[in-house]
């Protein structure tokens, strides 16, 4: 579980968010919500480590690191939709059979692209290898910035749905984005302004 | 283990998919090993004494120029944050990227490198003692390179300043090596200088990690 206790963001020397707190237990799914500029970003970085200019308690309580997906992919343009995947799971020490791998290309409708190259791949197929990673890995903790942007609808619909059944599994889910979402289940939300 | 195969087998298929990163190189040594020969004249006797110097300062600035991109890519894509986040060991995703920067820029090197020594009148025995130095001077220089480039990341238009940072450090590598060519000319023995760029390369494998581990951390936070 994460408990996060007065966080206070500083960029530039002006508090993004302040004495922010807020806990999510294994089987709870939290949306950060906020306007552009508020600062969904800066908490999530901020909760894998990757912002470090905060006051405050972070205290996670895990065996593992969670899995994370930031604002930039991750993706090699110069490499296949299956190499791609295949780099990125191997940064979670997953072990999987290559059916598995067929299944979630599939799933996510990327079943013909996986010798492509992921430069010749659209905004919202490049988000959906990046998700593929997500769905190999038995890490059942999800820190997400922004996973619903670029995805069309079917894409919004299956990545809901794999939020409801992870968190089913005793999943641990942060993601930001300022749409409204369903994900077939109680969705709590930090709200910055 | 598996994660530092899986990184090397990356890097070989970016390297393999952008030939340019391989060939760029190659052909600026070439290039300047040949203008410097024009420059000096084709006499035997003179290009036998100043032509390890060229040949040197030559593959120097190749793999350093090489070196300067080894985390460009990464660091933009965004994989050099998930590496960071995914807690795997920061030192064995750096010694997989120097690893393969070495292999594709060392290796067409030392096959060119018998052919360059042909060219100008080195006899066999020079040419084994060249592909010798190359092997064993070029780990130390795509270590310290990389150094440069992760200290580098995330400025915007570096240019000059790896030059200007990681040149003084390749100095003592090039006196040794330079000496190695020398001391086998003039008939000498050339293992103290194998001892020295081999602790050289020690000294930097040593204490490199550390300051590469530093400056990505760095560079993903910002």
């Amino acid at each position: 579980m994460l408990e996060v206790e007065d966080l206070t963001c500083l960029r530039k020397g002006r508090a993004l968010f302040s004495e922010l707190s807020f806990s999510v237990r294994k089987g709870e799914i939290l949306q950060v919500v906020g306007p552009n500029g508020s600062g969904k970003t800066t908490l999530i970085r901020t909760l894998v480590g990757l912002y470090t200019n905060f006051r405050g308690e972070i205290n996670w309580n895990l065996s593992e690191s969670p899995l994370f997906m930031g604002h930039r992919s991750g993706i090699n343009d110069h490499m296949t939709v299956r190499e791609n995947v295949e780099w990125l799971v191997s940064l979670n020490d997953q072990v999987f059979k290559p059916s598995q791998l067929d299944d979630v290309m599939k799933n996510l409708g990327l079943a013909k692209l996986e010798s492509i190259f992921c430069a010749d791949l659209s905004f919202g197929q490049k988000k959906k290898v990046s998700i593929a990673p997500f769905l190999l890995s038995d890490n059942l903790c999800w820190l997400m910035d922004e996973p619903f942007s670029g995805l069309d609808k079917n894409g919004v619909a299956l990545l809901g749905k794999f939020f409801g059944d992870r968190m089913a599994e005793g999943g641990l889910i942060i993601f930001s984005s300022h749409q409204p979402v369903s994900i077939g289940g109680p969705l709590r939300s930090v709200v910055l302004s | 283990m598996t994660f530092f195969k899986a990184s090397i087998r990356r890097e070989l298929i970016n390297y393999h998919r952008k030939p340019s990163l391989v060939l760029n190189p190659l052909v600026f040594y070439g290039l300047v090993v040949f203008l410097s020969v024009i420059a000096v004249g084709p006499e035997k006797g003179q290009l036998v004494q100043v032509a390890p110097a060229f040949i040197w300062t030559a593959a120097l600035l190749a793999i350093l120029m090489s070196a300067d991109g080894v985390f460009r890519n990464d660091y933009e894509d965004g994989s050099l944050e998930l590496v960071v986040v995914s807690g795997k060991s920061l030192a064995v995703y750096v010694l997989a990227k120097t690893t393969a920067h070495w292999i594709v820029t060392v290796v067409p090197l030392v096959l060119l490198m018998p052919l360059l020594g042909i060219t100008l009148f080195f006899d066999f025995r020079s040419i084994w003692v060249l592909c010798l130095g190359i092997v064993l001077v070029t780990p130390t220089l795509s270590i310290l390179g990389a150094v440069g480039a992760a200290i580098t990341l995330g400025l915007p238009r570096n240019g000059m300043l790896t030059f200007v940072l990681i040149l003084p450090f390749y100095v003592p590598p090039l006196i040794f090596v330079t000496g190695m060519i020398q001391a086998s000319q003039l008939g000498e023995a050339i293992l103290p200088f194998v001892y020295w760029l081999l602790g050289i390369f020690f000294l930097a494998i040593a204490l490199a990690p550390m300051v590469l581990i530093a400056c990505l951390r760095m560079a993903a936070e910002d």
